[in-house]
């Protein structure tokens, strides 16, 4: 049983008893009370009742005596004390019955009962004698009353017998119930006594048995305690019989914890024993490195450390190799060889035992070695060792060594570890000692260089004072070519200067020429469209002979205009008066006009002409269209002017990489060629192949120049091979323009151009007349007619050329034609004829301008409505602008393009 | 009922309509589109053709025709079959020429076409890369995507359901950062398009699609 139990137990007994014990008291003392209120509250009542009783009844006695007595002596105020007297009787008589009345109440048992009813009846038998008296007395016979009162005496005398037997009885009564009371109350105490008496031994007896109960375990464990021994831990007692309560938990928590100890003490054992081992090595170690320590020589590092070691673990051999700079080990030292040498010297990486160790960075360990593998001898004798350990000596990961011991017993495990941990540290030192000898070497090497080096400082500083001496000369040249560069900057001031005035003059010289072009081309241009009219006869009116004078007089004008046209190209192009119009070309319309131009040349010359597209090439080329026919013109003319027989071939290409090439047209002939020499001045204005080839071949000489130039402002340039009397190939490259040129042109300078090569291009091309296209039918020109049948059309224009030129071309078409010189004569004109339905005018005329005469026309009302086509120059972009500002409808640019202006007349004259 | 629709569609147009429309088209619309390889150009409801072939021109004298295509598109097949025809009434020559020359042509409009009998001739070369087409705005749905879709004076006899459809299909139409230009008279504020196009020349009713913030400059009383 546990102990919480027992004790739970033993205090709940003594707890029962007490309640057990309070209880009964409580019991016994409240019987007690009810008995003793019983006596005072009931008999000690009827007690007090009837001496009441007795008191009344004396009183109406001794009251009636008196009232008899009165009677006698003072009869005169008899009547009022007599009514006093019967008064008072009265007020007894009553009393007397109510005291009987509660004693009948109060009485319990039957004899009280009985003589309670006795002394009623009395009592009214002598109430009954009263009243009978006071009969008499008021009958005024007192005497009788007297009489009958005296007769009488008995009643009174039983009432009160009887009262005080009544009294008695209840006296006795009183005393019997304190007699019971008092044997109760020492029956009561009699128990108490025992009940606490018992109570007690028990309670004694309960806590003895528990206390004995609990201190019988407690010994029990206690004692197996005490005698843990001292210092014995391995073997320690342990507590047997265990009971299952509290104290037996901590029994078993005991036994636990000395499994504990034991197994902790069992470690330490073993802890102990590494620990003494650990400090062989350690100790051994110490004494071995410190043997070792500061020895620079590995010879004798190696004697010195065997010689430590070999003792310390009983070996009778050893030998230290140590890996030289390859992979072989070499042997530093060695252990017990008095007399003969033990050991190979050398041995490779990998070679027997040892070199297998090293290479594997492993130990190896034999026990039982043959019996002549060595012998170690003393002054004694000789024996053979049984065990052998190769050890490799490590740093940083490799195998820097070999160490190899031979004993005559089993070397054991502390030796082993011992050497191990030392080839392990051990090195290090060598490493350090190998390190040393390499510095060593280094530094006899150092101190030779340093010693060179200082000769060559002493040298180097001799030089630096020469290199001095030398700037210091070179300064005083720096000044004096300082002196001469002003002296060359004023003459090249003064060169600028005249450069400029060169510049200058050959600019006017070349506006001159410029301005000279419409001079000389306006008379000649007329004299060539006249005598092409007449070549043509279209009247039929000249002879053969006139015929042919006239088509000599266009032959001659024509090769005079071409010469004028490139100096004049020429001198423009130099004075930076040329304007490119780039616009969209199709390849392909290169191709037609190349056709149209050489195909008759080169059957004249009986020369053949290939033209030929590469399917590669762009079919768009975004440049000037007039500029590079012109180019090829220039080219192709060159090719066959200088080609007998063979061929011409014109090669169109997609061109290289080069921004500025996207087509490349290739003109290559089979002619005479060019030296290579020449090659380079051939494109220098006013230059031939030689002089005589101009007499041989003719032309100016300016064509390759004006191309090279035209290409240039193209963006493109002209690349040329050729071979002396094997022929010649020009390559013309020309990029896309973009509209950023294009724009920049339209801001150059604006000059007065008139038409010139453009009319020219159509002499050239077609032998048919002027300026008309012929790509249209007989049925336009004759619907044309009927539209512009009878219109009259006035001609504003001072170049009889061009007025020649239009009005021809009008009048084949029907329309009468006017014409007038400048804007004066224009509005005159106008005043004359009102019949006037359009009129086409030019700008730069003397007198009065083109700008002018329109706004005068204007200025008339009748006029305002009258069309009015202005004649531009193609170059000029802003012309066009003036001209509708100052009143013109429409504008076409010279050279004037036949059918549009006839279309552009048709949709003016329309009404 | 061709013939019915014909009387019913409404086919007034001229070349160069709206000069200042052109003029501010060819200095600020031009150099957006002269980088991109090709060009692709809607003119929806072209009608006879008039203002495609202005465009032709315009982009002809830009130096851009040849890697441009335009497809004008109508409704009307018989005002198609005209318009392909490239012929316009000499009557109105007159008028579209001074029309160019306001537009800022650069060349002469003469160069452009030749008269036979009483019609100007649109000259071929124009019309190499135009493609007439027929398209009804209110039936039909986008066909391609272009970077500038002119639909001028179209939508001004719509109501305004079929104005938001026509709406609706021009901006599934355009390529990104694309431009749409209506007639200079239209009023398109109150509708929906407002929320697709950014508003970028207010008089010319040129209009952007594109999220970057894109601004022309736009000069008052050009003309």
């Amino acid at each position: 049983m546990r102990i919480k139990t027992k004790l739970y137990m033993g205090f709940g007994i003594v707890l029962t008893v007490i309640l057990l014990i309070g209880t009964t008291v409580l019991y016994t003392y409240n019987q007690q009370r009810d008995h003793l209120s019983n006596v005072v509250n009931e008999n000690y009542e009827r007690v007090k009742l009837a001496d009441n009783l007795e008191a009344y009844s004396q009183a109406i006695s001794r009251e009636v005596r008196q009232l008899l007595l009165m009677d006698l002596n003072h009869f005169d105020q008899s009547v009022t004390i007599y009514e006093d007297q019967k008064e008072l009787i009265n007020y007894y008589q009553h009393s007397s019955t109510v005291q009987l009345d509660l004693l009948k109440q109060l009485s319990t048992n039957k004899d009280t009962s009985d003589l309670i009813a006795t002394i009623e009846f009395e009592n009214d038998q002598y109430n009954d004698l009263i009243l009978s008296i006071f009969d008499y007395v008021e009958s005024g016979n007192t005497n009788r009353g007297v009489q009958e009162l005296l007769n009488n005496t008995e009643v009174r005398t039983s009432l009160i017998d009887s009262i005080n037997e009544l009294k008695v009885l209840e006296e006795h009564e009183m005393e019997r119930a304190l007699q019971s009371s008092e044997e109760m109350f020492h029956s009561a105490l009699l128990f108490f006594s025992s009940l606490i008496g018992i109570s007690i031994l028990f309670i004694v007896g309960l806590t003895l048995q528990i206390t004995k109960s609990i201190d019988r375990s407690i010994n029990k464990v206690r004692s197996v305690m005490v005698n843990i021994p001292s210092k014995l831990m391995d073997q320690l007692p342990k507590i047997r019989n265990i009971k299952d309560d509290e104290i037996g938990d901590i029994a078993k928590t005991y036994n636990v914890m000395v499994e504990h100890l034991e197994s902790i003490k069992k470690k330490e054992d073993k802890l102990n024993e590494t620990l003494k081992e650990d400090n062989w090595i350690k100790s051994n170690y110490a004494q071995v490195t410190d043997n070792i320590q500061g020895l620079q020589d590995l010879k004798k590092f190696s004697e010195t450390l065997l010689t430590s070691i070999a003792p310390l673990v009983s070996a009778s051999f050893g030998i230290l190799y140590i890996k030289d700079d390859g992979k072989q080990l070499i042997k530093q030292g060695s252990y017990a060889d008095e007399y003969r040498d033990i050991g190979v010297e050398k041995i490779n990486f990998g070679d027997g035992l040892v070199g297998q160790s090293a290479l594997t960075n492993r130990k190896m360990y034999f026990r039982k070695l043959p019996e002549n593998y060595i012998k170690s001898s003393s002054g004694l004798g000789e024996g053979v060792p049984t065990s052998l350990i190769i050890i490799p000596v490590k740093f940083e990961k490799g195998v820097i060594g070999v160490l190899e011991l031979a004993k005559f017993e089993p070397f054991t495990r502390i030796e082993i570890d011992f050497l191990e941990h030392l080839c392990d540290s051990v090195g290090a030192n060598i490493n350090q000692i190998l390190n040393h000898l390499k510095i060593s070497d280094l530094l006899v090497e150092s101190q030779t260089t340093t010693e060179e080096l200082q000769t060559q400082s002493e040298e180097l500083q001799q030089q630096q004072e020469e290199l001095r001496m030398i700037n210091e000369k070179l300064h005083d040249q720096y000044k004096q070519s300082d002196e001469k560069t002003k002296e060359l900057e004023v003459i090249k001031k003064d060169l600028e200067r005249r450069n400029r005035e060169i510049q200058l003059s050959s600019k006017y010289k070349s506006e001159f020429l410029a301005n000279m072009s419409h001079e000389l081309r306006t008379p000649l241009n007329s004299i060539l469209i006249l005598s092409q009219l007449l070549h043509e006869n279209n009247d039929q009116n000249l002879t053969k002979k006139q015929v042919e004078h006239a088509e000599t007089i266009y032959t001659s004008g024509k090769d005079l205009l071409d010469l004028i046209n490139d100096i004049l190209d020429l001198s423009k192009i130099e004075s930076g008066k040329i304007d490119i119009y780039p616009e969209e070309l199709e390849i392909s319309n290169v191709k037609a006009f190349v056709e149209r131009q050489f195909s008759h040349v080169a059957q004249q010359k009986g020369v053949n002409f290939n033209i030929k597209i590469e399917h590669d090439t762009p079919s768009i080329i975004y440049t000037d269209d007039q500029r590079l026919k012109q180019i090829l013109k220039n080219l192709l003319s060159n090719a066959f002017k200088f080609t007998k027989e063979g061929n011409v071939d014109l090669h169109i290409k997609r061109g290289s990489n080069d921004v500025n090439s996207k087509v490349i047209f290739s003109i290559r002939d089979t002619g005479i060629g060019i030296s290579t020499e020449k090659q380079k001045s051939i494109f220098e204005a006013f230059y031939q192949g030689d002089g005589t080839t101009t007499r041989k071949y003719g032309g100016t000489g300016l064509g390759l120049s004006i191309s090279k130039e035209l290409s240039t402002l193209l963006g493109g340039y002209i690349e040329v091979e050729s071979k002396e009397g094997k022929g010649s190939s020009f390559l013309l490259h020309l990029p896309d323009l973009s509209s950023q040129i294009d724009e920049a042109v339209i801001d150059m300078d604006e000059i007065a151009v008139t038409s010139e090569e453009p009319l020219n291009d159509r002499f050239d091309s077609q032998s048919n007349i002027t300026v008309i296209h012929h790509n249209k039918t007989e049925k336009d020109i004759e619907n044309t007619k009927e539209l512009l049948e009878n219109k009259v059309v006035l001609i504003v224009d001072d170049d009889m050329r061009n007025v020649f030129a239009l009005t021809t071309a009008l009048e084949m078409n029907k329309i009468k034609v006017l014409f007038a010189e400048n804007g004066k004569e224009a509005i005159d004109m106008l005043n004359k004829n009102p019949a006037i339905s359009i009129v086409l005018m030019d700008i730069m005329m003397p007198i009065m301008d083109g700008y002018e005469a329109m706004k005068k026309i204007r200025e008339r009302e009748e006029w305002s409505d009258l069309p009015i086509i202005a004649l531009t120059a193609k170059a000029m972009k802003n012309d066009r602008e003036k001209c509708l500002q100052a009143g013109a409808s429409d504008y076409i640019s010279k050279p004037v393009d036949m059918t549009q202006l006839l279309s552009l007349i048709k949709v003016w004259v329309y009404k | 009922m061709k013939k019915l629709l014909n009387d019913l569609s409404i086919n007034v147009t001229e070349m160069f309509r709206d000069p200042s429309f052109f003029k501010v088209f060819r200095t600020e619309i031009i150099p957006i589109l002269r980088d991109k390889p090709v060009i692709r150009i809607w003119h929806a409801g072209c009608s006879s053709g008039e203002e495609a072939y202005s465009m032709a021109i315009l982009l002809y004298e830009e130096g851009l025709y040849n890697k441009t295509r335009i497809y004008a598109t109508d409704m009307n097949e018989q005002i198609l079959e005209k318009a392909n025809g490239g012929e316009i009434p000499i009557t109105n020559m007159q008028l579209f020429t001074r029309n160019y020359q306001q537009a800022g042509g650069v060349k002469e409009f003469s160069r452009y076409y030749s008269v036979d009998d009483n019609v100007a001739v649109i000259q071929p070369f124009l019309k190499k890369n135009i493609v007439f087409a027929h398209h009804n705005l209110v039936t039909d749905f986008s066909f391609n995507e272009f970077h500038v879709i002119l639909c001028r004076n179209v939508l001004i006899y719509f109501n305004n359901k079929l104005k938001n459809r026509v709406y609706h299909l021009l901006y599934n139409s355009l390529s990104d950062e694309g431009f749409v230009c209506f007639g200079s008279k239209e009023t398109i504020t109150d509708s929906e398009a407002t929320t697709f196009f950014q508003i970028i020349h207010s008089r010319e009713k040129i209009y952007y699609k594109g999220k970057k913030h894109f601004s022309i400059k736009e000069e008052g009383n050009r003309i």
